[in-house]
């Protein structure tokens, strides 16, 4: 609709501008949503002060906090790999956005192959990981960037053949055609997403997507009481927002708007009288939930051993998701699909 | 960007290769504390890592050394007492008990009914506030943030039971020779009972919220594993003693105060792993609870101390004092010359000798299993250094 | 469990052993013995491994400091299944040497480390005898009685309240 009276470039160009713009605000909206959810999951009410109204303002104010404190480049450090891990971390986050569709059109670039480009782009963030635990020159930060790359390589997997199976169910790897695919069948006018046929699938992506994120239960990487901060152990000031916390946020929400569409239908509407109100809506309110579910589990669970984590994910999580693919298949085969 | 990047051949010159032409694997010396978030405290341990496996654990201790037996001969018997809580510092009281009844026993002094009721209450509020602290710490040192924070929901009330009574949240000084420094407040009775009936209330949550969740059994059951021999040679006690099997309670085996009079069980672990440690933790609580349950009921009226004299003049001799702190057996060894200080005064503290023993617990273990022992083995950084 | 009675406790450790210790007897609920220094790692050997002893726990070594008359090393260990404690005196001669007893208790590494930082106690064939609290070049032993607290050196300890001791000051 938007594209037909200003045509695709400029929306393109408006939606680059606008996710650049609207990243940083939301990693720091979510970043206190998070704060908040935990606290009261917790019987504590969170900040409350900074910014008046229920502290909304804590994580900006952490953030010029972070801003103003001094930028540390231990002495051992390989300078230049050291300084470059922000930008590849934030690179890695960022390039999702590209291919997610907030509608029929409205997309920066509707990639035919845009399950793999997002599965791709959401492992860059890795290799900053690495670069920073090779680069400080610090015990910790080393076993914590192996940690990661180990967690990396066995989650991958499970993310990828979950996401596989939903790439069966539309016959496409392009994220419209995926959506659209689940405006397909309708139930008393409600659209019917893949999620009840892809329920193990849309699990083993929560468990992968949390790994891949490494948030808890498998944040070994960064596991505090062990690693102190992991491979990020000797950054400080902006360079240890922006590659720890920005990057988890914006791969977080990321990954979840990516969920969203694979699994609930993403721009698609809960209902068809629900038409009127616009894809982005549907888009942020399906993300929403999913992040909520992954502050849920973040805020519920111990953390696990990081062989048990292998073992998790090579016996269990990858076996399933082979089976969920034999069962995907079989559900293509029935003729009432 | 090509120093960054070795070359194969310059890599394999560098990497160092065992006889059989194979990549020879190197061990790793990793300082952990006496700053790092797993030793809560300054606790130092130097881990020699293989991979992420433990091959020798070494703790160092003495960063918070303060000299207390050193100032202990400095201080009259009556300020030996506040001293002796800034030991242990989240459980005075069970410090303070100890160390007044040595005096007591040496200089026959009579302690009032009351004011014995009330030591064990305050011992026992103590007991709860200090394992509600390690409960809640185990879990966050598995990544699990939230029992902390329902800990220390349930301490808030017992905490200000304690404060309401003592004036003081964490060093109370209100054990004296003889008694008790005052008597409690109005209202003292009815607030403890209703922290009690809280952590009652309270108490099934924390065991669904850990004893029942598979991560935390994955992480718990079967690390750390201390046989019984073992601990009783290493002078184990306490609660990690009775989860390794052993029955030993200093209330039930040398009774003091009058915990003769109360009804409770001593719990006890069958494997003696991290998940039994905090299992123990748990049950002891319960069994904490009964016993101020008790204790408060039958409260009787009375003094608060006894015929003390103005000056504390201990005759010669000497004395072996001890009770059941949270940690485990907590005593004094005190030589008296005849004078108002003691001569010498050697503390006998449950941490010091629960980390003697972790260099055997953590051999061969992974380095998240340390935090998992470690956080287990309830240990207070001024108990073991004292 | 049942708690041996302390005296009938007392009668069997003076059975096992009466002809290496002096002194023994019961007081406040313990029993108390005194051991010459040679024959202590004999003493607690026989304490550890007798079985209706049973003294398996070790409690605690220390030290005191007695000035003119040497050091005393006390020695405690306890039978958890009889539930009696039994506290060994040990003086030591002039050069304030005493066998180790880590090849009875592996536990005693600590708490001798700990008396020999603190007294400058020797123990003879200790495997270990480094420094446990203090750091490695701290020179002296904190708890001899000639080892006077740095800050009562200059001001007496201003503690004592009592009219009778106000004038008189810290003792070192």
């Amino acid at each position: 609709m938007i594209a037909e009276i200003l045509g695709n470039g400029y929306v393109q160009l408006g939606m680059k501008l606008g996710v650049l713009m609207i990243l940083l605000p939301a990693t720091l909206a979510l970043g206190w949503v998070e704060l908040k959810i935990g606290a009261h999951m917790q019987a504590r009410m969170g900040p409350m002060y900074p910014g008046g109204f229920h502290g909304w303002a804590q994580t900006l104010a952490d953030g010029i906090k972070f801003v103003l404190k001094e930028n540390i480049i231990p002495k051992n450090a390989d300078k230049s790999v050291f300084s470059m891990v922000p930008y590849v971390t934030m690179l890695g986050a960022a390039l999702i956005y590209v291919v997610i569709p907030a509608g029929e059109n409205l997309v920066i670039e509707n990639l035919e192959v845009g399950v793999f480009y997002v599965l791709a782009a959401s492992s860059i963030g890795v290799i900053g990981v690495l670069m920073a635990g090779w680069a400080s020159a610090n015990k910790y930060s080393m076993m914590g960037a192996l940690r990661a790359a180990a967690q990396l390589i066995a989650y991958e997997l499970p993310l990828v053949l979950a996401a596989a199976a939903v790439a069966m169910m539309a016959g496409s790897l392009s994220l419209v055609d995926i959506v659209e695919g689940q405006k397909q069948i309708v139930l008393a006018g409600f659209y019917i997403p893949f999620l009840p046929f892809q329920i193990i699938g849309f699990v083993i992506f929560l468990i992968a997507a949390t790994a891949e994120m490494t948030r808890p239960p498998f944040d070994m990487p960064v596991a505090e009481a062990e690693l102190i901060t992991g491979a990020f152990t000797e950054y400080t000031g902006i360079r240890f927002a922006f590659s720890l916390f920005a990057a988890e946020y914006i791969t977080m929400i990321g990954l979840s708007a990516f969920g969203a569409t694979m699994f609930l239908g993403g721009y698609a509407p809960l209902h068809t009288a629900l038409e009127f109100i616009p894809g982005i809506v549907w888009l942020l309110a399906k993300t929403g939930t999913i992040l909520f579910l992954l502050i849920w589990i973040r805020w519920t669970f111990p953390r696990l051993r990081e062989d048990q984590l292998q073992k998790f994910a090579w016996k269990v999580l990858i076996p399933l998701s082979l089976v969920n693919i034999f069962i995907t298949g079989a559900l293509k085969l029935t003729p009432w699909i | 960007m090509s120093s960054l990047i070795p070359t194969t051949d310059r890599w394999l010159s560098e990497a160092r290769l065992s006889g059989d032409g194979t990549l020879r694997t190197e061990e790793m010396v990793l300082n952990i504390g006496p700053q790092h978030p797993a030793t809560h405290g300054v606790l130092r341990v130097v881990v020699t890592l293989d991979g992420e496996k433990i091959v020798e654990a070494k703790p160092v201790i003495g960063y918070m050394h303060r000299g207390h037996e050193k100032l202990f001969e400095q201080r009259d018997f009556r300020q030996i007492t506040n001293l002796c809580s800034r030991m242990d510092w989240l459980s005075g009281i069970n410090n303070e008990i100890p160390a007044s009844l040595a005096v007591e026993r040496l200089m026959e002094i009579e302690v009032p009914r009351r004011a014995t009721f009330l030591r064990v209450i305050m011992a026992e509020i103590n007991r709860i506030l200090n394992h509600l602290m390690f409960t809640g710490s185990f879990g966050l040192e598995l990544g699990a943030t939230t029992p902390v924070m329902y800990a220390f929901r349930e301490r808030e009330l017992l905490q200000s039971a304690m404060e309401m009574a003592t004036g003081g949240r964490l060093h109370f000084g209100f054990i004296r020779p003889g008694g008790l420094k005052e008597d409690v407040p109005r209202g003292f009775v009815d607030l403890a009972l209703r922290g009690i009936r809280q952590l009652q209330r309270a108490i099934p949550d924390y065991e669904d919220l850990l004893i029942g969740n598979e991560i935390f059994k994955a992480r718990t059951v079967g690390v750390g594993l201390l046989d019984p021999d073992l601990a009783v040679e290493y002078g184990v006690s306490g609660p990690i003693l009775r989860a390794s099997g052993v029955p030993y309670d200093v209330r039930k085996a040398e009774p003091y105060l009058n915990y003769n009079e109360f009804d409770f069980n001593i719990p006890v672990g069958l494997h003696g792993d991290s998940f039994d440690r905090y299992w123990v933790l748990i049950q002891e609580m319960k069994e904490s609870a009964k016993i101020v349950e008790q204790a408060l009921m039958g409260l009787p009226s009375g003094s608060h101390i006894g015929q003390v004299p103005k000056r504390l003049t201990v005759p010669k001799g000497a004395i072996w004092a001890k009770a059941e702190n949270p940690l485990g057996e907590l005593g004094y060894y005190i030589v008296s010359d005849g004078d108002s200080r003691p001569y010498r005064m050697k503390a006998r503290t449950p941490s010091f000798s629960n980390i003697s023993v972790v260099p055997h617990m953590l051999r061969g273990a992974y380095v998240p299993d340390m935090v998992a022992v470690l956080g287990s083995m309830f240990f207070v950084v001024g108990d073991i250094d004292r | 469990m049942e708690r041996v009675e302390p005296e009938e406790f007392s009668r069997r450790v003076s059975a096992k052993i009466g002809d290496l210790a002096t002194d023994v007897e019961v007081k406040y609920g313990h029993v108390w013995a005194k051991v010459d220094p040679a024959r202590i790692v004999d003493v607690v050997s026989a304490l550890k491994t007798a079985p209706d002893l049973a003294c398996g726990y070790l409690t605690f070594l220390a030290g005191v400091d007695w000035q003119e008359e040497g050091f005393e090393v006390v020695v405690t260990v306890y039978s958890v299944t009889n539930e009696n404690t039994v506290i060994l005196s040990v003086s030591l001669g002039a050069d304030a040497t005493m066998p180790t007893l880590t090849g009875v208790f592996r536990s005693a590494e600590w708490h001798e480390r700990e008396a020999h930082e603190m007294f400058g106690i020797n123990f003879d064939g200790h495997p270990n005898p480094e420094k446990l609290y203090l750091p490695e070049d701290f020179e002296g032993h904190p708890l001899r009685k000639d080892f006077r607290l740095a800050s009562r050196v200059f001001k007496p300890w201003p503690g004592a309240k009592d009219p009778s001791e106000a004038a008189g000051g810290g003792r070192a």
